[in-house]
């Protein structure tokens, strides 16, 4: 069976969607009900109920404003990754919900504690070395500034952002320890007290 | 002593660098288009800078490439500590095993050019081709005579793993008969702005039928669409054809396609199934234009040559010149069917091309 290609399929289906043919809704969902749930399943871990609340809203927010979600779809991608987005688009804005709902509830509770302790002068450095973190980092490329918020604030490994950026594995690690050194390149360049080049190491010969 | 700015503290310096409220978010669409790399570079650009500054933007991007990349492949073999251990007799061995293996090929192949080059003569006059021609002729070539008239013939090319599946649904009205995709399908070619030939929908109340080529890629993206009002399209006969547009980017080497023929009367719509079909890699277009500058002009050659490339669709044009051209060439007409077999796999669409090619269903 010819699985390939599917994407003018889709776009005939979709437009007759859009155009409320006969029967196009239900081939619609029959159709993509597999795809959604299994994200929702597998990728997303949701329980059965979970699981059948996400495909029902997305398919609601499809359908909603006279079809503008499926209206805005892009031909220049597959529809399928269209959806994907969209499934975990709304996965994440339940979660958001729910976590802001816990907020609430443990907020009085669960105080910040103080950051007395930290000596003050050592929160005056990290804030200067923030800020010039801050400022050289808008001097590197978006692709750099990209995979070092993906590895180091969101804690990403670099086979979780190769896919995103469409590279290997081993291309990615290179691409971001690239990107290290830039930053480091730049920091060291710009303010040397606070960001000091590493210690040379010591002789081997002196150490024996 | 470690890096004072190493691995450990970057991610202290960097959480603060995040703007608390970066304003309006990448809508889907255009993240999606990221995803699947259908942006031009400088629209990527931008979606990588608010990626850079957008946490939330990031974070779906990042689960979503993630829950659309392919499986990891599984591993043939496990790996095995003793292979790392002692890799050097393996590798000689291997190795000494590749020479052996090719020096019975060199073998296999001397004996086979030697048995058949000494019935040779009368052989290849049957086939319509002069001993001279063969003579000069690239070995490449020299063998795949050799073979046809041992009647073996190449291994067809694997589309992605693709096969022709007729039973598609592509029907939707009833009352047409569907249209057919006759050039390129299922075969290599070498024009990057290929002109495409096809049987005509049918209506059966003799309605016009409005026609639309969709071409795409082999990342289902839309190419081109050939119509009246993008492309040179005319009648040929019995068969309807449209040139690739000047104006689009030529189509690229090495990289396979597809294409579909919608015709719509109406409500009423009929469309062909997908055919795909391979522009020639550029590794192997330039010792094919060599071998094809010392043929010369004999359409039996030059059309072997082009179906031992996988370029079928071409090899078939030359070898129904030279039925064509001459009578009682019974062999030459098996070659053209054998070309044939490899693109049309329905055998009655299959005998109708070869009775246009051979013009002899014309009476």
């Amino acid at each position: 069976m010819v699985q390939w290609p599917t994407v003018l399929e889709e776009q005939e289906l979709i437009l007759r969607v859009i155009e409320r043919q006969p029967g196009a809704e239900a081939e619609f969902v029959q159709r993509y009900r597999g795809l959604i749930l299994g994200l929702a399943r597998g990728r997303l871990g949701l329980c059965e109920e979970a699981a059948q609340e996400l495909l029902q809203s997305t398919f609601a927010t499809l359908w909603n404003h006279d079809h503008r979600a499926l209206r805005a779809w892009k031909h220049q991608s597959k529809f399928s990754t269209y959806l994907t987005v969209i499934v975990f688009h709304l996965s994440r804005r339940e979660s958001l919900r729910r976590d802001r709902q816990q907020r609430l509830l443990v907020a009085e509770a669960s105080a910040e504690p103080s950051s007395s302790a930290q000596k003050a002068d050592e929160r005056v450095v990290l804030k200067e070395r923030r800020h010039w973190v801050r400022r050289v980092m808008q001097e590197l490329s978006p692709r750099d500034r990209l995979l070092l918020a993906l590895r180091y604030r969101d804690d990403r490994t670099p086979g979780d952002i190769a896919p995103l950026l469409g590279l290997a594995p081993g291309t990615t690690r290179k691409a971001l320890h690239d990107a290290v050194a830039r930053l480091r390149r730049k920091l060291r360049a710009a303010q040397p007290e606070l960001f000091p080049a590493p210690p040379t190491p010591p002789d081997e010969k002196e150490v024996s | 002593m470690t890096d004072p700015l190493d691995d450990a503290e970057l991610p202290e310096l960097l959480q603060a660098d995040e703007p608390s409220e970066p304003g309006e978010h990448l809508d889907l669409p255009t993240l999606a288009a990221y995803l699947d790399h259908a942006l031009t570079s400088e629209e990527a650009a931008r979606v990588e800078e608010h990626l850079a500054n957008c946490s939330p933007c990031r974070a779906l991007a990042t689960d979503s490439a993630a829950a659309l990349a392919p499986p990891e492949p599984v591993p043939l073999r496990p790996p095995s500590t003793a292979d790392s251990s002692s890799p050097r007799p393996i590798r000689w061995r291997s190795r000494a095993l590749a020479a052996a293996a090719v020096l019975l090929v060199c073998l296999f192949a001397a004996w086979f050019l030697l048995r058949s080059t000494a019935s040779l003569d009368p052989r290849l006059e049957a086939l319509g081709v002069e001993p001279r021609s063969f003579a000069r002729a690239p070995e490449s070539v020299q063998v795949a005579v050799l073979q046809v008239l041992d009647g073996s013939w190449p291994a067809p090319e694997s589309f992605a793993g693709l096969t022709e599946d007729s039973s598609s649904p592509t029907l939707r009205g009833g009352a047409h008969t569907l249209p057919r995709p006759i050039a390129p399908r299922w075969t290599r070619i070498r024009d990057r702005r290929p002109t495409l030939l096809w049987i005509p929908a049918r209506s059966q109340d003799g309605a016009a039928l409005r026609e639309e080529i969709l071409l795409v890629d082999e990342s289902e993206r839309l190419v081109a669409t050939l119509g009246p009002e993008t492309a040179s399209s005319k009648e040929d006969g019995s068969l309807h054809r449209a040139t690739f547009p000047k104006d689009l980017p030529p189509l690229e080497p090495g990289r396979l396609y597809a294409w579909k023929i919608n015709s719509r009367a109406g409500a009423e719509q009929v469309a062909s199934p997908f055919v795909p079909f391979r522009l020639l890699p550029a590794a192997d277009a330039e010792p094919l234009e060599r071998d094809l500058a010392r043929l010369g002009d004999d359409p039996v050659l030059t059309g072997l040559l082009l179906a031992r490339h996988g370029l079928y669709a071409e090899a078939t044009s030359h070898l129904s010149s030279a039925v064509v051209s001459e009578a009682g060439v019974g062999i030459r007409e098996d070659l053209l069917r054998s070309c044939l077999e490899r693109t049309i796999g329905d055998p009655e669409l299959r005998e109708q091309e070869l009775r246009r090619l051979t013009g002899a269903g014309s009476s």
